[in-house]
């Protein structure tokens, strides 16, 4: 634990005589029987991974620090002094994007009562819970919601209605640069709108259905494996960077914005030798700013 | 870049209909169509992000200095004086880390988004502290409830002093339970009452209501279980009632005779006799503080703002539904004529929401926006 030591304030004098945990915070592959922070937007949850990552996925289960629970709970000890509370209920599948720091191991003992369903019911410390009334339910209720904002969290491009922005452009007969007029931004940026690099801004998707008369699906996709590298709890430091060199607040558009930055860049004539290395590509765009 | 949570999404928020299908990757749009919600961007300079950590920094001290502070505003001091010294302040956050312990205290802070939420957990279990302190919710006070109620009514319940036993005066059976918690707090939970936290009330209706049903728990506990340890019994209780504890209750004494907090309950009194004003303050005295937000959101009727930070579709939905059950069963108990407890709660509702803003107004810098 880091506490100011040398300073006269008496209430730092007194909790340094505490013994505080020291979570790992680092960012490892998730495995079963790990403890990890998850969070997207403004939704945090403790949780630990219960299965091997599945795609895109990862099956977790939820914890609490609160010191309640119902017939599904078990009180489990960890390696790093954090003791949470955990509904082995209340299992959902999550994107693998959304973990943000493991906090640490679980005890052997503890991953094993939990894998073998041992409960506090089992023990007689916690009854289920069988009225709205029980204040332990709004426990749960703030757990699932918790969950659910973490299930339905994606960075990914959202399909929109709409016809390919390429066969639009091609049926009008209009050029890129009468587009990037029309759009008022640059050739070069309209070049990467049409060739479904980059997405099309809120302004822009307007513009294109009075221009077209339908809305534009601007067709951006991500590398299979650009996305892989960039779901991984390891990227996110690195999607930071980038959302703070860029200003930009949500992290999904930076992902995307990024993403976008690193097949642009990955597009360009390279050292033929190698494959792409997404993860270094990555670390070059996010250095060189 | 805010540094501390999120400034209003810049993000787009496309509602598609959702398809359930798993995201595609190969060269196609992904077909999972949901609303982007607005990512995490790292927070830089925050104390919550220092304490989940393990660093305890002065940050940290600040904020839980601050959060004593404010709960301390309307409570006199340890020395019974008004002002709080520094010290009265730092023993309260003493007393707090060290009650809900120091693991506890970096998991909330590892839980928060932000420091917003980290703070409001901070005032919460500050609060919470105080509240122990003075004996609103300690065990000791739980068995000081139970003796009264069941004192009151020596044809149904009878008290074996030396043993230390509750029965019911016509069970003769002997102390012999040994089935567990679990299923004489699904006893407790089967008896439908419009008390559903047993706080010390300051209203009469609530004094009244909290003797009756604590006794009609208890017949329902004791008619199953047999007789009970007055500790093992005031411990259903707390259960059934929602009452936080963190003592043993096996270690505290306590039958009712010293410590008188509340006034009597007026002999020969019926519930339905009680004035408006005490029925209305009874009826929220009942009422957790996010029960009392979400009343005073319906009430003013902005639906669509139910949900927001911190309070989710089921949150929401648990809510609306023990705040439906709660007036329903406070209303059933006053009769039908007193339907207007529910208008008069919200008129004190709206008066307390003037006297907390000028209370809170330090605050304004740690919003959850």
């Amino acid at each position: 634990m880091t506490v100011i030591w040398m300073t006269p304030d008496p209430l730092t004098r007194r909790l340094a005589q505490l013994s505080w945990p020291e979570p790992a915070t680092d960012r490892p592959n998730p495995k079963p029987g790990q403890l990890w922070r998850a969070a997207w937007g403004k939704t945090a949850v403790v949780v630990v991974v219960v299965g091997a990552a599945e795609g895109r996925r990862v099956e977790v289960v939820a914890t609490s620090g609160e010191p309640v629970g119902d017939d599904s709970t078990i009180a489990v000890d960890t390696e790093v002094g954090l003791r949470p509370t955990v509904w082995s209920r209340l299992r959902s599948q999550i994107g693998v994007f959304t973990l943000d720091q493991r906090l640490g191991d679980l005890t052997a003992e503890s991953w094993a009562a939990l894998r073998d369903g041992e409960t506090l019911e089992a023990l007689g410390q916690w009854a289920p819970i069988v009225s709205d009334l029980d204040d332990r339910a709004l426990v749960v209720a703030d757990l699932e919601d918790r969950l659910r904002s973490l299930v339905e969290a994606e960075w990914l491009p959202m399909a929109t209605p709409g016809e390919p922005l390429r066969v639009l452009l091609e049926r009008s007969g209009l050029t890129v640069s009468a587009l990037a007029q029309i759009l008022d931004i640059t050739p070069g940026s309209a070049r990467r709108l049409a060739q479904a690099l980059r997405e099309a801004t809120e302004e822009e998707r307007a513009r294109m259905a009075v221009l077209f008369g339908v809305p534009a699906d601007d067709g951006v996709t991500f590398d299979e494996e650009l996305v892989a590298v960039l779901d991984q709890p390891t990227a996110r430091p690195s999607v930071w960077r980038w959302a703070e060199a860029r200003d930009l607040d949500d992290e999904g558009a930076a992902r995307r914005d990024l993403a976008t930055a690193v097949l642009a860049l990955a597009a360009r004539p390279r050292d033929p030798r190698g494959g792409k290395n997404w993860a270094a590509l990555i670390e070059e765009i996010v250095n060189a700013g | 870049m805010a540094p501390d949570g999120l400034s209003p999404t810049t993000a787009t928020e496309r509602r598609c209909s959702v398809n359930h299908n798993v995201p595609s990757l190969t060269g196609h749009r992904s077909s999972l169509l949901v609303s982007h919600v607005p990512g995490t961007v790292k927070e830089w300079g925050s104390v919550r992000v220092d304490v989940a950590a393990g660093k305890i920094l002065a940050g940290f001290l600040q904020l839980a200095r601050r959060a004593a502070l404010l709960a301390t505003q309307t409570q006199p001091s340890p020395t019974g004086t008004s002002a709080w010294s520094q010290e009265d302040v730092d023993d309260l956050v003493m007393d707090t880390i060290v009650r809900v312990s120091t693991d506890k205290v970096v998991l909330a802070a590892i839980q928060a988004a932000n420091d917003a939420q980290f703070y409001a957990w901070l005032r919460k279990v500050t609060r919470t502290t105080l509240d122990i302190r003075s004996r609103k919710t300690s065990g000791g006070k739980v068995i000081q409830a139970v003796y009264k109620a069941l004192h009151e009514d020596t044809e149904r319940f009878g008290y074996e002093a030396k043993a230390g036993y509750w029965r019911l005066v016509d069970d003769d059976r002997e102390p012999s339970w040994s089935g567990g918690i679990t299923r004489l707090v699904e006893v407790a939970w089967s008896v439908e009452t419009p008390t559903t936290t047993l706080k010390g009330s300051a209203t009469q209706a609530g004094r009244l209501a909290n003797r009756e049903d604590t006794r009609a728990v208890a017949e329902a506990v004791l008619e199953v279980a047999g007789p009970l340890a007055k500790a093992d019994l005031a411990e259903l209780i707390a259960h059934r009632f929602n009452v936080a504890f963190t003592e043993e209750f096996r270690s505290l004494s306590g039958d009712g005779d010293n410590d008188e907090e509340e006034p009597p309950v007026p002999e020969q009194s019926a519930i339905d006799d009680v004035n408006l004003d005490d029925a209305a303050k009874w009826l929220l005295e009942q009422l957790s503080s996010e029960e009392r937000d979400l009343l005073r959101d319906r009430a003013s009727g902005t639906v669509r703002d139910l949900v927001r930070p911190g309070r989710g579709r089921s949150t929401v939905a648990k809510l609306s539904k023990r705040l439906e059950e709660k007036v329903r069963l406070i209303a059933d108990r006053l009769g039908e004529d007193r339907r207007d407890v529910v208008a008069r709660a919200l008129h004190i509702l709206g008066q307390e929401v003037t006297s907390e803003h000028s209370t809170d107004q330090d605050d304004g810098d740690l919003d959850d926006s």
